[in-house]
């Protein structure tokens, strides 16, 4: 039963290695905050919202609004300023296709990595690994190193791993950008399946069509505030409008 | 842990801004957590230590081997250059300080990149933070393990008398395998938020070879090792060595090993402590 409430979540995300000298915080009053000699960027401000199973959300905005962050605060990954998060259910994600992932080590043994780090048991690797092979269609590449393999057959795995055992809640960061439409039409359908099964998926991207296809709820944030969480076509034609406002 | 990892109840608690707020529990926690975690820690170090060697012919045997000529040149350059009294005994000095320098040198050199190192996976996976920790242990233990052979091999070979005491060693090395984990801890933080740190580590360790009693004996320069007593890495290599060579237990080295231990990894944990959930920001 995948439930995920935030609870006024605030994260204020440091500046450091130099990046903190080469910015000046009185140019960006609306996202950078200096706190004592420290400066942070504003990534997600008093965001509060409850996802009940069997949705599928889509995050959507513009660059730097807070997508990755706020997908990374529900994996566990970041931790906020504060506010906090409840979630029930198994959680599976996916935040980029370079993260990760050992690339000297072949397609096989990566699958054994993540399934390890997973708490998969030999037994469920063993048979989960064809499974993963015949959704990722890599044939034999398989067992050839990661870094062989071009962008679309790193994510295929990726996904198939992710995806592979069910988890109740997903997490996809700008995932399938280099899928090709045939494999996001197979992701698509996995995805849609978990959430009939009471799952919850978060998908944050920029890929309007597919966030459509996929999702029928959606979240807009714009630099780190939540602007609109509802019906996804509401909530795009509501950010249409406002940066129609802004842009003009 | 892995239950709670994959079934769990995310209750993130708040992280304070620029206060001191100490979270010790969770650090503890982490560790522990972390050390359950050993199929993890244990896959992904294996194949990091197989993987430098992948496609060269004799794979990780080339560690061994580079160890195994540069103890061979050491000896045939050393020992007649030094005239020691009792070439046998200075042979069996070089041949462990040697094997215990190389160990603690990439330990420390290789600590401030800790967690730099597993950035992609500290990004991508909600794993407690010292399992990369540990990981890196593993690798020194790995190398550890293959260079010893070359020791054994060198030591049967000069016929050197080995005590049964030598086997003061054995806790010897386990202490300092905890160093270890300890020196990478706090290293490894100091090393993620400030990257001059690497390089200064590098820099310090090279001259450290030659104040370190490894290719001399303290016998031949007492007034030297009357400052040179204070090198922590001197006393870190005797307390392997002298099991070994003498069949002693040097007291005063466990001792001050003990201190170093202490200071390292209260002054680690406290870090840890405070910057845990940071350390992810700063790659």
């Amino acid at each position: 039963m995948a439930q995920i409430d935030a609870f006024n979540l605030s994260l204020h995300y440091p500046l450091t290695g130099g990046a903190d000298r080469n910015i000046n915080a009185d140019r960006e009053p609306d996202s950078i905050v200096t706190v004592g000699r420290k400066k942070y960027i504003l990534a997600l401000r008093d965001v509060t919202f409850s996802i009940q199973k069997g949705q599928n959300i889509g995050l959507v905005g513009r660059n730097g609004s807070g997508k990755s962050t706020l997908l990374r605060v529900l994996g566990g990954i970041y931790t906020p300023t504060s506010g906090q998060v409840v979630s029930t259910g198994k959680i599976s994600s996916l935040y980029g296709m370079n993260l990760g992932i050992q690339p000297d080590a072949t397609g096989r043994e990566n699958i054994v990595f993540r399934g390890i780090i997973k708490g998969w048991s030999r037994e469920e690797l063993k048979e989960r690994i064809p499974q993963i092979i015949e959704f990722s269609e890599l044939g034999d590449f398989i067992d050839l190193p990661l870094r062989t393999y071009s962008d679309g057959m790193r994510m295929r795995l990726l996904f198939a791993i992710a995806t592979c055992f069910a988890p109740e809640i997903l997490l996809l960061d700008e995932w399938i950008g280099a899928g090709d439409a045939n494999f996001q039409k197979k992701a698509g359908k996995r995805m849609n399946d978990l959430v009939d099964e009471a799952g919850i998926t978060v998908v944050a991207s920029h890929n309007r069509s597919l966030i459509q296809n996929v999702c029928e709820q959606g979240i807009w944030l714009d630099r780190g505030v939540m602007r609109a969480y509802g019906p996804i076509a509401e909530v795009y034609k509501e950010m249409d409008a406002h940066f129609a406002k802004v842009d003009a | 842990m892995l239950d709670s990892q994959n079934y769990r109840q995310v209750q993130v608690k708040q992280q304070s801004l620029s206060g001191f707020r100490m979270q010790p529990k969770a650090a503890f926690n982490d560790i522990v957590q972390g050390a359950l975690l050993w199929r993890v820690w244990l896959s992904l170090s294996w194949q990091e230590f197989v993987s430098t060697y992948r496609r060269s012919l004799i794979g990780v045997f080339w560690v061994m081997l580079s160890f195994a000529a540069f103890v061979f040149i050491k000896l045939t350059i050393f020992s007649s250059l030094l005239g020691a009294d009792d070439v046998r005994y200075y042979d069996a000095y070089l041949v462990i300080g040697f094997f215990m320098w190389v160990f603690s040198q990439q330990v420390i050199m290789s600590a401030p990149d800790t967690f730099v190192s597993s950035s992609g996976w500290i990004r991508s996976e909600a794993l407690p933070l010292s399992t990369y920790i540990y990981k890196m242990v593993m690798r020194e233990i790995y190398n550890l393990l293959f260079t010893f052979v070359v020791v054994i091999v060198a030591l049967i070979y000069l016929q050197y008398p080995v005590d049964i005491k030598a086997l003061y060693a054995v806790p010897a090395i386990l202490f300092l395998l905890l160093n270890a984990f300890a020196i990478k801890l706090l290293l490894g933080i100091i090393g993620a938020r400030i990257r001059d740190i690497s390089h200064l580590v590098k820099a310090v360790m090279l001259p450290m070879m030659f104040l370190t009693p490894i290719f001399w004996m303290p016998s031949q320069m007492p007034n030297l090792m009357k400052v040179l007593w204070w090198n922590p890495l001197f006393h870190a290599i005797e307390i392997f060595r002298a099991p070994i060579l003498d069949g002693a237990f040097p007291t005063e080295s466990w001792i001050f090993m003990g201190v170093v231990f202490a200071i390292v990894s209260v002054s680690g944990f406290l870090l840890f402590s405070r910057l845990r959930q940071r350390i992810v920001f700063w790659f």
